[in-house]
């Protein structure tokens, strides 16, 4: 809470003493710093974490990562609570956003921030004992609910219990080191958040195969990147790497092949994408070999999901939604022209 | 003074010379700077925050929540009885405020003359209970819901603050008080035990003992099925603890009545010895009498009306115990920590007051005969507050302030409902001003309560 608050002093300070015109673009920013500034979730196993070698790891590190390179410069990965990712990319804090960001109307419209892509379709589920012998989400009526304050999931289970004519008590941390901390130790029957986060979760509890996560998916979990509101630049830099990532997959491109891929290859997208023809890279504001950077960096979309989500980690996640459209999933990047 | 005179006495540099005027000059320009400051930095925020598409303003309050919140008290709607109840203590505080100023005049004092206090008490407690009991039943209240406003969810963060901060500070100052005493005992253990207590507890930082104390109690405590239960009615578990709880029954008014009618007759008993001891040199037992009064007066109204209460018990529904009162780990957790943190601060405040007394007023006391807990009423205690209340302010602020901590360990308090209302509206400048100014008025009001109780018992010299 005292990130908390001091997001929110320098925020209140930062529009109080900046001048109302002319606001330098993110990116000549970043360009100048030599860094980009990367919020991440933290203590999200497989989302944003600190892996075994001590290191910031995940599906949103990767994708921080990525524009890093994308743009050139270090990436300097700053963890920020839930609450406070707001009012720390107002306040110029962190320049970018890489966790679990649901995209949803108000936050788009009046809270100051842009969502540039989707990378991740997820969904709210439960996570419980299985000892309580519950089937269905339909029975959880009078339950105790562990939440994290500041995120999507507090909405969405008021809406769910409502919705049903049921009844909940929530309990709500600050922090989902807590939350789940209480849920381990038995203050709450049920734990709410995305499945992807339930799942990484999960795998850090005392023991986890004594829980199980409902088949029930409540939300829709658009999962974005998240930029400052009012810099279009800096959103599109931050779009279309994410764009990069999903078409290196379609394309098969990966870490490994991407500079062969742009030597030989003869397809004519691959080539503007790369930068071995055309201008795309500098007409966004960067170098031609801004995607060849991205994707020796982090891979393609499967690569980044295999090695932070997939089945041979403790997540042990599917791809479900977030296959690409050819093979019946939602993935589906916008061309290369 | 001719016309020439006057001209010539006022000259520029004469205005200048003048140190009053140039004081104010000084204070007026530095006042303009302060306002055209706080104008261009306000001028600021706006337009930057417009700029960035940030809403702003106070119309989300009106918006429906749409969040639960865990534990909500109801709250009172200003109409009905609870609004004649609030004017009743305005117009009888209003009242005792002109007799005050009508004895002053006439050379007296409410609190020396028995006929005025007794029409002060009339005014301010009588008055206003009158009103309760015969309207009482049109108080109607809100609990928040998730289809309530968030002008009534942040309401509702407020009254749970303002709860755990009022049954916070009558703990440590009753807590602090005991234990301050002990750690002066001449018996060496208590005093060295209650030593240990207080440094180990000052010593630690407040957040440990809240995260300590919370997953203690929730980690050692059992399940929901395997709760512990006392006589089978009150129920302990790691959702909490759950008493039965009072219902009023018809009997329930009488009862109030005659608990009322015992202590105007223990006030009257205590008058009249004292009048008896000051005028006849008599001591007339009041404490014993005061006791069998306190009992004997609601225990015949038991007798004719029956029981004032019924209780609901809880019981077993589903995932949890339903129905009685249900004190919250998230509650119980916060309690206990700032209680035993803070009270070990109060206890010593308490011991230096005792201290701070000359020895020779001790003395003073002991040889002119008084026992032991008389010299700790009549004379240890009536100076030791006034050395003591003055920091004692400062713990119950303290303590107020420390109940924001309460968002770490899932307390709904203002902080932590705040906090959900500016993740789903975003409008984090106007909740954290708002937050602030509450805590600002809660420490504003302890500070005047504490502040006039210091005025009234400070030595009156002469």
């Amino acid at each position: 809470m005292k990130r908390g608050f001091i997001s929110v002093v320098c925020l209140t300070f930062v529009l109080a003493f900046m001048a109302p015109q002319g606001m330098a673009g993110i990116l000549d920013n970043v360009k100048a710093r030599g860094e980009v500034r990367i919020g991440i979730t933290s203590g999200l196993p497989g989302i944003g974490f600190v892996d075994a070698q001590g290191k910031y790891a995940g599906f949103g590190v990767d994708f921080g990562r990525a524009i890093a390179a994308a743009v050139g410069v270090k990436a300097k990965l700053i963890a920020v609570p839930a609450p406070q990712r707001f009012a720390a990319l107002q306040s110029g804090e962190i320049d970018v956003h890489c966790g679990t960001n649901t995209w949803t109307m108000a936050r788009d419209t009046k809270v100051g921030v842009e969502f540039p892509a989707v990378y991740w379709y997820d969904g709210a589920g439960f996570l419980l004992r299985k000892s309580l012998g519950v089937k269905t989400a339909k029975e959880l009526n009078g339950t105790s609910v562990c939440l994290t304050s500041g995120t999507t999931s507090e909405g969405n289970t008021s809406d769910y219990f409502r919705a049903n004519k049921m009844t909940f008590k929530p309990v709500l941390f600050a922090k989902h080191d807590d939350s789940y901390r209480a849920y381990d130790k038995g203050r709450c029957d049920v734990m709410v958040g995305d499945k992807g986060q339930l799942a990484g979760r999960r795998s850090a509890l005392k023991n986890p195969k004594e829980h199980v996560i409902l088949p029930e998916i409540i939300s829709k979990e658009p999962l974005c990147p998240m930029t400052p509101g009012g810099d279009d630049q800096w959103a599109e830099v931050v779009r279309w790497v994410v764009n990069v990532i999903i078409v290196a997959e379609e394309k098969g491109i990966t870490q490994a092949n991407v500079e062969e891929g742009a030597k030989t290859s003869e397809d004519p997208e691959l080539k503007r994408m790369l930068g071995v023809t055309g201008s795309l890279g500098p007409d966004l504001g960067l170098d031609k070999d801004w995607a060849l950077r991205a994707i020796k960096a982090v891979g393609n979309y499967g690569e980044i999901w295999e090695r932070n989500l997939g089945k041979n980690t403790p997540l042990g996640l599917g791809r479900d939604l977030n296959e690409l459209w050819i093979k019946g999933g939602l993935l589906y990047a916008p061309p290369f022209r | 003074m001719t016309e020439f005179s006057r001209k010539q006495s006022f000259s520029w540099i004469a205005l200048w010379r003048n140190v009053a005027f140039r004081s104010i000059f000084y204070q007026v320009i530095g006042l303009c700077a302060f306002l055209g400051a706080g104008y261009i930095l306000f001028r600021n925020v706006t337009t930057n925050m417009a700029k960035r598409g940030i809403t702003s303003g106070f119309s989300f309050l009106k918006n429906e929540a749409g969040f639960a919140i865990g534990e909500a008290v109801p709250i009172p709607l200003l109409e009905g009885g609870f609004l004649y109840f609030i004017i009743a203590i305005f117009v009888g505080s209003l009242a005792v405020l002109i007799l005050s100023k009508w004895a002053a005049v006439k050379g007296k004092k409410i609190g020396e003359d028995n006929r005025l206090s007794m029409i002060a008490f009339l005014l301010i407690v009588v008055l206003p209970g009158a009103v309760l009991y015969t309207t009482g039943h049109t108080i109607r209240g809100v609990t928040y819901t998730e289809a309530s406003s968030y002008g009534i969810a942040i309401l509702t963060g407020i009254l749970n603050t303002a709860k755990l901060a009022v049954l916070g500070c009558i703990l440590i100052s009753i807590l602090g008080f005991l234990i301050g005493i002990a750690r002066l005992s001449s018996n060496w253990l208590v005093s060295r035990l209650v030593g240990i207590y207080i440094e180990s507890m000052r010593n630690v930082p407040v957040l440990l003992h809240l995260l300590f104390w919370y997953f203690t109690i929730i980690g050692t405590l059992p399940g929901v099925r395997q709760s512990i239960k006392i006589f089978n009615s009150i129920i302990l578990n790691n959702r909490g603890i759950f008493l039965p709880k009072p219902i009023p029954e018809p009997g329930f008014r009488l009862f109030l009545v005659s608990i009322v009618v015992a202590f105007m007759a223990i006030r009257f008993l205590v008058r009249y010895a004292r009048s008896k001891r000051d005028q006849a040199g008599q001591q007339i037992p009041v404490f014993y009498p005061s006791i069998v009064i306190l009992f004997v007066l609601p225990g015949l109204s038991w007798l004719i009306v029956g029981a004032p209460f019924s209780f609901v018990f809880p019981v077993l529904k589903g995932f949890n115990y339903e129905g009685g009162m249900e004190l919250s780990p998230e509650f119980a957790a916060m309690l206990f920590a700032l209680v035993i943190y803070t009270s070990a601060y109060v206890a010593e405040i308490v011991r230096s007051g005792i201290q701070a007394i000359s020895r020779g007023q001790i003395e003073a006391g002991l040889a002119l005969g008084l026992k032991g807990g008389q010299l700790l009423r009549l004379v240890i205690v009536p100076q030791a507050l006034r050395v003591i209340i003055p920091p004692l302010t400062g713990q119950y602020i303290s303590l107020t302030k420390d109940t924001s901590l309460g968002v770490v360990i899932a307390y709904p308090e203002l902080i932590s409902v705040g906090g959900t209302t500016i993740s789903q509206t975003a409008q984090a400048v106007e909740i954290i001003a708002f937050t602030m100014a509450v805590f600002l008025t809660f420490n504003l009001l302890i500070s005047l309560g504490l502040n006039w109780y210091n005025a009234k018992i400070k030595l009156v010299e002469g």
